[in-house]
């Protein structure tokens, strides 16, 4: 990023300075990095780094902030508008800026201030707070959204799979039922039997599914860890919300052939195979 | 000890009605050995269902002890099988994931019995039938006839008064059938116990000093067995 520094100091004071000292007027060919670039660099004030393909020397690193900004490598305008015709050679210009930024001095109405440079200053598009704030949350809320109907899905096709697991596994024994009916069993102790089986496998699954997935959450959180985003928490409903989960659906899908079973005629039971 | 007065059980198959038992009345006196022979489809197994309370009646009775089973509840039948019956299927019916000792175990198991006494008594029932040495094995390293032992010592290790088998002998050879039956003699002379044995086979039914034959859901004849002693001579020695 490349600032007019007669002016920006104010702008580049906003971040908390770890090593070295801030871009002044006249700090042509030098830099200041986020904390990011200085650790991919392994830069320390003093140092010279290669910004695409031209030498600079740092004077000073800021300390993270995690933004965006703690990518970003700081440069007199001067400095960026040369990287920038390097880079472009077919687009020759004598100033050009991506963005302005604009910090109001305090008691500004800042959406009456958008509302003045917008009127005021042609070629450029003025994005207020609101509306940029409104930009956020939608994507958020359609992150979100995405997110859900995954963990939705994730959820029913899960839930579905358990149910059948424990009915099918539970209806297989419907003649081992009828025999323990037969030698003395109450339905009661039947119950109990299933029932701690069943929640023992729903446990243990609902435990695998939690370990998976929170490896996956930290794996995905590392990998996007050097842009400084954590996309997903782990928080304890995270955690546990799942593992209870499968715990009592398995439950309730193997009690409920398992009752059946138990409350069959011991014959009738015996006679199914 | 047991006595049963127009015991019927009706099926409905579609628009079919199968008397499979129709209308006995029968007396079993405590200490018998007693067979029900008869060809396929005579009722003998839905009988045999209805003595041990596995099965309901459509009408008729059952008395047990001096009770009259067919007002009790599902609960009180159970109750009544742990205490007094004991089972013996054709296909003898093991836990497979369990080896013979917890498989004679688990019906003490649903009486309560505490652990060491139910593993005593498991053992003494295995020595009973011949099988303490192999009280480790599971189901699928016995053979026939040895699994057939390990459910014969499940059902006496109640000590129930009334042992009821659905054709024990079935999926046997007749050196293991005659080791069953001969078992099963011995342990009436020695306990008293009720034997009540559902069979096809006449050697076997040779063996019991009763026999009962069923035709069409009735009694066609109640006769005194041979009792033979001597039926499995010649077989050799397990």
């Amino acid at each position: 990023m490349g600032a007019d520094l007669s002016r920006a100091q104010d702008l580049l004071d906003l971040i908390e300075i770890g090593q070295g000292r801030i871009l002044q007027e006249g700090d042509e060919g030098k830099t200041v990095l986020g904390s990011t670039l200085a650790d991919k660099f392994k830069a320390r004030p003093g140092d010279t780094v290669e910004l695409r393909g031209r030498p600079f020397e740092v004077v000073g690193t800021y300390k993270p902030t995690l933004s965006a900004v703690d990518g970003f490598a700081f440069v007199s305008y001067k400095d960026a508008l040369d990287l920038f015709r390097l880079a472009n050679p077919y687009f020759q210009v004598e100033d050009i800026a991506a963005t302005i930024d604009v910090i109001p001095q305090s008691g500004v109405d800042m959406e009456e201030l958008a509302q003045r440079i917008g009127d005021e200053v042609p070629g450029v598009r003025v994005i207020s707070p609101r509306e940029a704030e409104k930009q956020i949350s939608q994507f958020s809320l359609i992150f979100n959204a995405i997110l859900l109907g995954i963990g939705f899905i994730a959820l029913v096709v899960g839930g579905l799979s358990i149910i059948n697991t424990m009915v099918m596994s539970v209806s297989e024994r419907v003649h081992e039922i009828g025999l323990k009916k037969a030698i003395g069993a109450e339905t009661r102790s039947i119950l109990s039997e299933y029932l701690l089986e069943s929640s023992l496998i729903g446990l243990l699954g609902g435990l695998a599914g939690m370990v998976l997935g929170v490896l996956a959450i930290v794996l995905l959180n590392q990998a996007t860890a050097s842009s400084n985003v954590t996309v997903f928490a782990v928080t304890p409903t995270v955690v546990m919300g799942p593992v209870l989960f499968a715990v009592l659906l398995g439950t309730l899908a193997g009690v409920f052939p398992a009752l059946r079973a138990a409350r069959l005629r011991p014959v009738e039971a015996l006679r199914e195979d | 000890m047991i006595e049963t007065r127009s015991l019927s059980k009706v099926y409905r198959v579609g628009e079919q009605e199968i008397r499979a038992v129709d209308g006995i009345d029968l007396a079993i006196e405590a200490g018998e050995f007693l067979s029900i022979v008869g060809p396929s489809g005579s009722g003998k197994t839905t009988l045999l269902h209805l003595l041990g309370c596995l099965d309901a009646p459509t009408s008729g009775n059952i008395v047990i002890d001096g009770q009259d089973v067919s007002s009790l509840s599902l609960v009180e039948l159970t109750r009544l099988r742990r205490a007094k019956i004991g089972f013996v299927f054709q296909e003898f019916n093991l836990l497979p994931v369990l080896n013979a000792v917890e498989n004679v175990e688990l019906p003490l198991r649903y009486q309560k019995v505490k652990p060491a006494e139910r593993r005593r008594r498991a053992l003494e029932a295995l020595e009973q039938v011949g099988l303490a040495q192999r009280a480790h094995n599971r189901p699928s390293q016995l053979s026939g006839g040895e699994q057939q032992r390990v459910a014969i010592a499940r059902a006496l290790v109640t000590r129930p008064t009334l042992v009821l088998a659905d054709e024990p002998t079935g999926e046997l050879d007749t050196r293991n059938t005659c080791l069953i039956i001969e078992l099963m003699r011995d342990l009436n002379r020695q306990t008293g116990q009720t034997f009540c044995i559902v069979t096809h086979d006449p050697l076997v039914a040779s063996y019991t000093r009763r026999v009962i034959t069923l035709r069409d859901g009735r009694v066609a004849s109640d006769l005194p067995g041979e009792s033979a002693e001597l039926a499995c001579e010649g077989q050799p020695e397990v």
